[in-house]
């Protein structure tokens, strides 16, 4: 069978969900009310998400989820101090080595409101620390996320089928991985939601491993296997061994912009997301303070997002 | 580009008929963009949302009006579908790895069929957009000409284009999932 055939196939599989049809007379209907109000109309239409999907999506896109990205794969009793943004999409695992997705510990964190600062520091432990108000419009609105604790095992036929089928040499895996248990824990998560960006914070992620267990191998191996170059990926791992870090993956195929600035004289991480046509999509700041890590995010200018990191007190 | 009663695309004629009439060309290009779409997305009602906001970025483009409206609506199409299928892989893997919407599969996410249309469109999300736009429209059924006019490539290169697309694509796949 010609490539093209064989790529016409299997593209050719896809369908709608269901026995969905296109509606001609309510897509008129929707047109013809855009038209009305094209610019809301083109906003929502952008934006189409729901509150409750923005509160989930816009506060997961940056911050513990993200950045617990690798972070799940790897704990040691480690604090991860750092934020690292790498260029591969760390979704790749799970058809790569399927048994590194995260297995929930206890049950998913849950997701309330939290009706302000003293009933979140009460439920969380600790006090989030927010922009200040004469920066921001209007007061927030508070989510909390319960602390979340995951788990991986590995598997170490996996990992050495995936590096074999992606062309990664000169890896070695030691047997004894087999079977080695990875968690992360975080605390709980809050979620600050203004009406133009999200503020987001938790204390720092632990990070529990195995005695013994090679970290920096483990890396270098993952990241070979998301196609890391050999060079790279070993002093990825070295650098991880030596300062634990919270690993942000923006997928290479994405439209991102992602470079390195200062917020209060401190290294922050200034990440840029556009659509596949180069418009701007989402912004947002990550950064690490003695104890906490934070990060802003919504779609507004970088020039915005920064100011409201800046105003974090 | 126009389309017979089964979504095939036969011929350029639509445009030149409908000008600039925003609600014409929807009437006569809606369903086969909604579908193409959903086929991506596998969410209709966000499907029926892109599809409108395709026409309305064309309504909002006269550059795009004339022979070349019905090409035009089909490769933004699959651009926004793309960028949709992306944009909520990242929002996925988010929700995933925090486990705060995490649920268990559905048995008609376990299917067989199910399992193929993922792994295809995990494929398209990864390969760079416009060979993605390509091997979509292929399968589409768009000959090299339209391809060519759709994606405003030089018409003798679209083969090596669309050669070089599909093999990064079987490639990918093969690397994931194997020859299967």
């Amino acid at each position: 069978m010609s490539t093209e055939q064989w790529v016409n196939e299997r593209v050719g599989e896809l369908r709608p969900a269901g026995d969905w049809r296109p509606d001609a007379t309510r897509g008129l209907a929707r047109l013809r009310e855009s038209r009305r109000a094209p610019g809301a109309a083109g906003r929502r239409l952008r934006w189409g998400l729901t509150a409750a999907a923005t509160a989930a999506c816009l506060s997961l896109a940056v911050m513990p989820g993200a950045l617990v990205g690798f972070a799940q794969l790897i704990w040691q009793n480690l604090f991860l101090t750092r934020v690292e943004v790498v260029r591969v999409n760390l979704d790749d695992l799970n058809d790569l080595v399927p048994s590194l997705r995260g297995e929930s510990v206890g049950g998913p964190g849950s997701m309330s409101g939290v009706s302000d600062l003293e009933e979140f520091e009460r439920r969380a432990g600790y006090r989030p620390r927010l922009p200040r108000s004469e920066v921001m419009k209007g007061k927030p609105s508070f989510t909390l996320v319960s602390p979340i604790r995951e788990r991986v095992t590995v598997r170490v036929g996996e990992l050495r089928d995936a590096l074999a089928r992606v062309g990664a040499g000169g890896v070695q895996v030691p047997q004894e991985w087999d079977g080695a248990t990875l968690e992360v824990a975080t605390s709980a998560l809050v979620f600050a939601q203004y009406s133009d960006v999200q503020v987001m914070q938790c204390e720092r992620i632990a990070l529990l491993t195995p005695p013994g267990f090679q970290t920096a191998a483990f890396v270098e191996t993952v990241f070979r296997i998301l196609g890391v170059g050999e060079t790279e990926a070993r002093h990825m791992g070295k650098r991880f061994a030596a300062n634990p870090a919270w690993f942000f993956g923006v997928p290479r195929e994405d439209a991102a912009s992602v470079s390195e600035i200062q917020v209060r004289g401190v290294p922050a991480m200034l990440i840029e997301d556009f659509t596949d046509g180069g418009m701007p999509e989402s912004t947002a700041v990550v950064w690490n303070t003695s104890d906490r890590t934070l990060a802003v995010v919504g779609k507004v200018s970088p020039e915005r997002a920064i100011e409201v990191a800046e105003a974090v007190q | 580009m126009d389309v017979n009663a089964q979504g095939e695309i036969v011929a350029d004629s639509v445009a030149d008929e409908a000008g600039t009439d925003l609600e014409s060309i929807f009437r006569a290009h809606y369903e086969r963009i909604a579908r193409v779409i959903a086929k991506v997305v596998y969410d209709p009602a966000r499907a029926e949302e892109l599809a409108v906001e395709v026409f309305l970025k064309w309504w909002r483009t006269p550059r795009a009006h004339g022979t070349g409206a019905g090409g035009w609506l089909y490769r933004a199409a699959v651009r926004v579908a793309l960028d949709e299928l992306r944009r909520r892989s990242r929002r996925e893997r988010y929700e995933r790895l925090l486990g705060v919407l995490g649920k268990p599969p559905t048995p008609e996410e376990l299917s067989v069929e199910r399992q193929r249309q993922q792994q295809a469109r995990a494929i398209l999300r990864a390969l760079p957009a416009r060979q993605a736009e390509m091997v979509l429209l292929r399968a589409e059924g768009l000959s090299y000409g339209e391809l060519a006019s759709a994606l405003e490539l030089n018409p003798a290169s679209v083969g090596t284009l669309l050669g070089r697309a599909q093999e990064a694509f079987r490639k990918e796949f093969t690397k994931r999932y194997g020859e299967a």
